[in-house]
């Protein structure tokens, strides 16, 4: 048994790691956040980075080598996803990863004409529900999934209407797509409820390390600001505030390597795990911005301060892919039924 | 990644399941806090003991299996799934255990462990005295040198000091040098409370059972060979084990499983519970289940020589918060029967005081909020 993913991922998400404290560090974030680019493909995004990602292979990671990509596991995944978090990365990347796991679950046409351009880093897939549908990363995305009640539609750029949505988020890409079903591609009958997990297991894995990054923020900070004579942080007031936030992150993280197990796996257990892993970080990542917000007190509540980027990335995030209430009814009805699946491992 | 129990684990499962099915009392023992409950739950030890399942992961020779720790969270999970009586005793088998293999000679392994196996030593906790909680170094119970007969005269009081109102032996911290301060100066003795001059006064407890003592000390002799470790070095040997598996042990995952499961029962079995109830059912379910899997993960890490440090700390609040919150929700579900001493359901009542011990004994939260953020954060010392 073993409850973390295994060395190679561990070692490429360092590489990850190190390419975005150098290619997406905080002036570089808050220039993407501040740009007055009126092309909605490209604003809030850092101008080519999401090339360079898909160079070293982010985007195909979990892609099957069939369609150009790595073939990994959503294990693997989960501790790049907690870079992008750690970095606030305005990237489509829970989009990603789970526009693809759809296509390679469905395959046909679609998938054979996306995925390998999706894998290198060439198109931005969107995912989301209804007509019109409020949809994360829809300003930067070429192609659009979109379950209805009868199917999941496949609908290119060029054939819907998307109308950007200024979000509070400058990261997010949110836009309203107005869309016609007739002469659409349809996705070949798959569930869609497992793209959900995966998309859920991968924003968990995100909230975990835009916590982190609060976190330590919050207790640089704490370190270096003194009042009363002394640094705040040698006072138990602030002390045990970020020691809450330490635990309730350390304790999100294996639930959301667990989720990620399980929904690769297809387990029964899978959906209630990834309702967990998407409830249990998000409240972590809430409290973790709450927390370094009273820590920073005056300079956190300012726009030139770093924090509010990571601070409104979460709150997004948090809500997005169902907030904390809709997972938990959905645990609720996979727990207190007559049947609960078995707990794993 | 690979969440995959191995074959042998499933075995070994298999066999506990077995056995405790066939063996776990029908009827619960009486409190182990009575006379008679005391006994009882000291004949359980001994049967567990005869199925080499009382220590697993103890050395063979003394009477273990020795499992390792995810063989131990299996057998946990399964006996508190199957409402096994709790463990009299705990306090050595968890506790003092880690810290003898660490310092213990030989000749001091072969004479305690054995039989604290097979309970026939049940062992209390001597730490807490009126001046020393939180702040333990404070303390100030003493162990004079006395040259002439080899060893030590101990005078003073410990306190809070769990199990010893019936229990044989006391593990704790003395100080053996008088003009030492905090941290110096102590020494780890283990002593007999049967020993002349040794006072136990039973201390009634929040339920009303002498769950805990106060131990006065007047010229206590106590030879040199029941000091554990060096003389003087009684702090690191103290500590040593508070941060290493010990840290794990204290609270196993498979008790805050059992409980979450038993409420996720009285839930169902309540009649159109509020929404808000529901969601804290779920939660504490959910906690419970993340509990098992941070353990799980730590132990993991341990076997592959990762030592445990803070996370101990962590664990303890999480656990300690999640059984007052488990408790507390059911005692809601109850409503106006809760309080209800002789309620087929009382067994939340009872549960819901000890778990509000939780947050006060193995060091407060309060100190274990210092040690994550001064240990883990490297946040400044007040």
């Amino acid at each position: 048994m073993r409850l973390r993913p295994e060395p190679d991922a561990l070692e490429f998400a360092a590489a990850v790691r190190e390419l975005l404290t150098d290619a997406c560090d905080s002036d570089v974030l808050r220039a993407a956040w501040d740009s007055t680019e009126t092309d909605p493909l490209r604003r809030g995004r850092v101008p080519g980075l999401w090339k360079r990602l898909a160079d070293i292979g982010v985007p195909g990671l979990t892609v099957p080598e069939a369609y150009g990509g790595a073939g990994m596991d959503l294990t693997a995944a989960v501790p790049v996803y907690v870079e992008a978090g750690r970095a606030a990365l305005p990237e489509p990347v829970v989009e990603t990863l789970a526009g693809s796991a759809l296509l390679a679950a469905a395959g046909g046409d679609v998938a054979a004409e996306w995925l390998p351009r999706i894998a290198a880093g060439d198109a931005v897939v969107a995912i989301g529900q209804g007509n019109p549908a409020l949809i994360g990363a829809a300003q930067w995305a070429d192609l659009l999934l979109i379950d209805t009640d009868d199917a999941i539609y496949a609908v290119e750029r060029t054939a819907a209407a998307i109308h950007p949505e200024p979000s509070l988020d400058h990261g997010i890409g949110i836009g309203r797509v107005t869309w016609q079903a007739a002469g659409q591609s349809v996705l070949p009958p798959v569930n869609g409820w497992d793209a959900f997990d995966v998309a859920c297991v991968a924003a968990a894995a995100e909230l975990v390390g835009l916590a982190q990054a609060m976190l330590d923020m919050a207790v640089t900070y704490a370190r270096q600001r003194e009042q009363f004579g002394k640094p705040i942080g040698s006072f138990q007031a602030v002390k045990h505030q970020l020691a809450d936030v330490y635990v309730a992150n350390a304790f999100a993280l294996p639930v959301v390597y667990r989720a990620a197990w399980s929904v690769a796996h297809h387990l029964p257990s899978a959906p209630r795990d990834a309702s967990h892993a998407k409830l249990a970080a998000g409240q972590a990542a809430e409290r973790a911005a709450r927390t370094a917000l009273q820590v920073h007190a005056g300079i956190g509540y300012t726009y030139e301060h770093d924090l509010h980027m990571w601070m409104k990335r979460t709150w997004t995030l948090a809500a997005a892919w169902g907030d904390a209430t809709f997972h938990r009814d959905r645990v609720a009805a996979a727990v207190l039924t007559e049947n609960p699946p078995p707990r794993v491992p | 990644m690979d969440l995959t129990l191995d074959p042998a684990r499933e075995a070994f499962r298999a066999e506990v399941r077995e056995w405790l099915a066939a063996n776990v009392p029908a009827e619960p023992l009486p409190s182990l806090d009575t006379p008679s409950g005391f006994a009882a739950h000291r004949d359980w030890e001994r049967r567990l003991f005869e199925a080499r399942l009382a220590v697993v992961t103890w050395p063979e020779q003394y009477g273990g299996r020795g499992a390792d720790l995810l063989d131990w969270l299996v057998f946990e999970e399964e006996y508190w799934a199957a409402g096994a009586p709790v463990r009299v005793g705990q306090n050595g088998i968890f506790l003092l255990a880690p810290t003898m293999w660490e310092f213990a000679t030989e000749t001091q392994l072969d004479r305690f462990m054995l039989r604290m196996a097979r309970a026939d030593d049940i062992w209390a906790q001597g730490w807490s005295e009126p001046g020393a909680g939180s702040d333990l170094a404070a303390l100030r119970s003493r162990a004079d040198r006395d040259d002439e007969r080899g060893g030590w005269r101990v005078n003073g009081q410990k306190t809070w000091s769990t199990r010893a109102a019936y229990a044989d032996w006391m593990f704790g911290l003395f100080r053996t040098d008088p003009d030492s301060a905090r941290h110096h100066g102590l020494t780890y003795l283990l002593l007999p409370l049967d020993a002349p001059g040794v006072t136990v006064r039973p201390i009634r407890q929040l339920d009303g059972e002498p769950g805990f003592a106060e131990v006065f000390f007047d010229d206590v002799f106590v030879p040199d060979d029941q000091v554990l470790g060096e003389v003087g070095q009684g702090w690191k040997v103290a500590m040593s084990t508070t941060t290493s598996e010990r840290g794990l042990t204290l609270r196993p995952p498979g008790r805050f499983m059992a409980s979450a499961d038993r409420l996720v029962d009285l839930c169902r079995r309540t009649s159109s519970p509020a929404p808000a109830l529901v969601d804290d059912v779920v939660d504490a379910w959910l906690d419970a289940d993340a509990y098992r899997l941070y353990v799980q993960s730590t132990a993991l890490e341990a076997l592959e020589g990762k030592p445990i440090g803070a996370e101990s700390s962590a664990n303890k609040l999480f656990w300690s918060q999640l059984d007052v919150r488990i408790h507390e929700t059911a005692l809601r579900l109850l409503g106006y029967r809760a309080t209800l001493t002789d309620d087929p359901d009382a067994r939340w009542l009872d549960g819901y005081l000890f778990s509000l011990a939780g947050p006060i004994y193995a060091g407060t939260n309060e100190v274990q909020r210092n040690v994550v953020a001064e240990r883990v954060l490297r946040l400044p010392r007040g």
